[in-house]
């Protein structure tokens, strides 16, 4: 591709783009507004939702394990299931995926407004997320071998709600935060 | 864990998230210049620049603890920087992407009508080229060649498709240069 020069001009003098000096009182007004006993705030936000994510969690494994044993104890039951059974329960699955899965990308949407301004907040839920992702798919596979059984359907749809309650939680915090902007100590808080 | 990367800076962070009250004053002397610059050429007015300048740190410093080192301070710094202005900027009601053209600016992305050897190129003529660009076109003409953000980045910025900046960002650059030609020589 053909270089270009003013492109190259600029580049190549970026620095002597940096003149101006910024004005005198800036920092003033800046260290007026420094962290009250000089230390960052902590926000609250994180805590909080993964408060509400790690509760979901800990009831979940509680939850699925005791299934498992169930199942352990009831595997003759369990052995052979019908494929004719187990398909409207699949279709079900996929109804409901479907429904949680446009409810997650429209919370994401709304969130997606906060990003400017809590743009480490997102990163962090992106990485959550795909780690859910990962335990979402070792389900699916599960799903796949068990034969469509129940309990790991339940488990998907839970791995959905979850995902949902931090996206409302997240929300409701960020929102709370945005109302609070005039002062913003209502939403940092020290831990 | 997150890759960290080598800052010079790091022990000045660190201080400052010890509760070292002349540390933030050694981190703003370190930044400011370069991010009242970014300010500027952002917002095209010195007291709005100021403003953002003077927001951002203070919102920098805030929230200093989540900052982890996975990327170098200034460019968190400065990435903050950036999206201040833009959201100033948005609350305006700039459009990133049908940001009106004048029809003589129209369709010229591709094609370079200009002999660039008639270019009187100094960093005073650029500069003033570039203030008399429409809002939109100045942005991400300062992003991608002055802050150094590539399309990808600056589509997320912006929340316009990385076509959308690589167009966007031709047309502002034949614009300067449209500008310039009509400029009195120096």
């Amino acid at each position: 591709m053909k270089k270009d020069k003013l492109e190259q001009f600029v580049r190549a003098n970026a620095g002597d783009f940096d003149s101006l000096e910024p004005p005198a009182m800036a920092w003033e007004t800046i260290e007026k507004q420094l962290p009250a006993n000089g230390k960052p705030e902590l926000r609250t936000i994180w805590p909080y939702a993964w408060k509400v994510a790690a509760a979901i969690l800990i009831f979940a494994s509680a939850w699925m394990l005791n299934d498992y044993l169930d199942l352990k104890r009831n595997s003759v039951n369990y052995a052979s299931p019908s494929v004719a059974n187990s398909s409207p329960e699949l279709s079900a699955l996929a109804d409901a995926e479907a429904y949680y899965t446009s409810q997650i990308s429209s919370k994401q949407v709304e969130l997606a407004q906060y990003a400017r301004q809590h743009p480490e907040i997102i990163e962090d839920l992106k990485k959550e997320f795909t780690e859910m992702d990962k335990n979402k798919a070792e389900l699916e596979n599960d799903l796949a071998e068990s034969h469509a059984d129940e309990k790991v359907i339940e488990a998907i749809i839970l791995s959905y709600r979850v995902k949902i309650e931090i996206l409302n939680q997240m929300l409701s915090e960020l929102q709370k935060s945005k109302e609070g902007t005039a002062g913003p100590k209502a939403v940092e808080t020290h831990l | 864990m997150s890759q960290q990367i080598y800052d010079i800076h790091r022990q000045v962070v660190e201080d400052c998230k010890a509760g070292n009250r002349k540390a933030y004053n050694d981190l703003y002397n370190s930044y400011a210049k370069a991010m009242y610059n970014i300010c500027c050429r952002m917002m095209d007015d010195a007291e709005e620049a100021r403003d953002m300048l003077q927001e951002g740190f203070v919102d920098a410093f805030r929230r200093l603890e989540s900052f982890r080192f996975e990327s170098t301070f200034g460019a968190w710094l400065k990435k903050i920087m950036v999206n201040k202005c833009i959201n100033t900027l948005e609350k305006r009601k700039i459009a990133w992407a049908d940001e009106e053209v004048p029809d003589s600016f129209a369709d010229m992305a591709d094609e370079d009508r200009i002999d660039e050897e008639e270019l009187q190129m100094s960093v005073e003529r650029v500069k003033k080229a570039m203030s008399r660009l429409p809002e939109g076109a100045r942005v991400i003409f300062s992003l991608y060649l002055l802050e150094g953000y590539d399309h990808t980045e600056i589509s997320e910025i912006l929340h316009i498709s990385e076509s959308t900046s690589k167009t966007q960002f031709m047309r502002a650059r034949q614009m300067v240069k449209e500008i310039m030609l009509s400029m009195p020589e120096e």
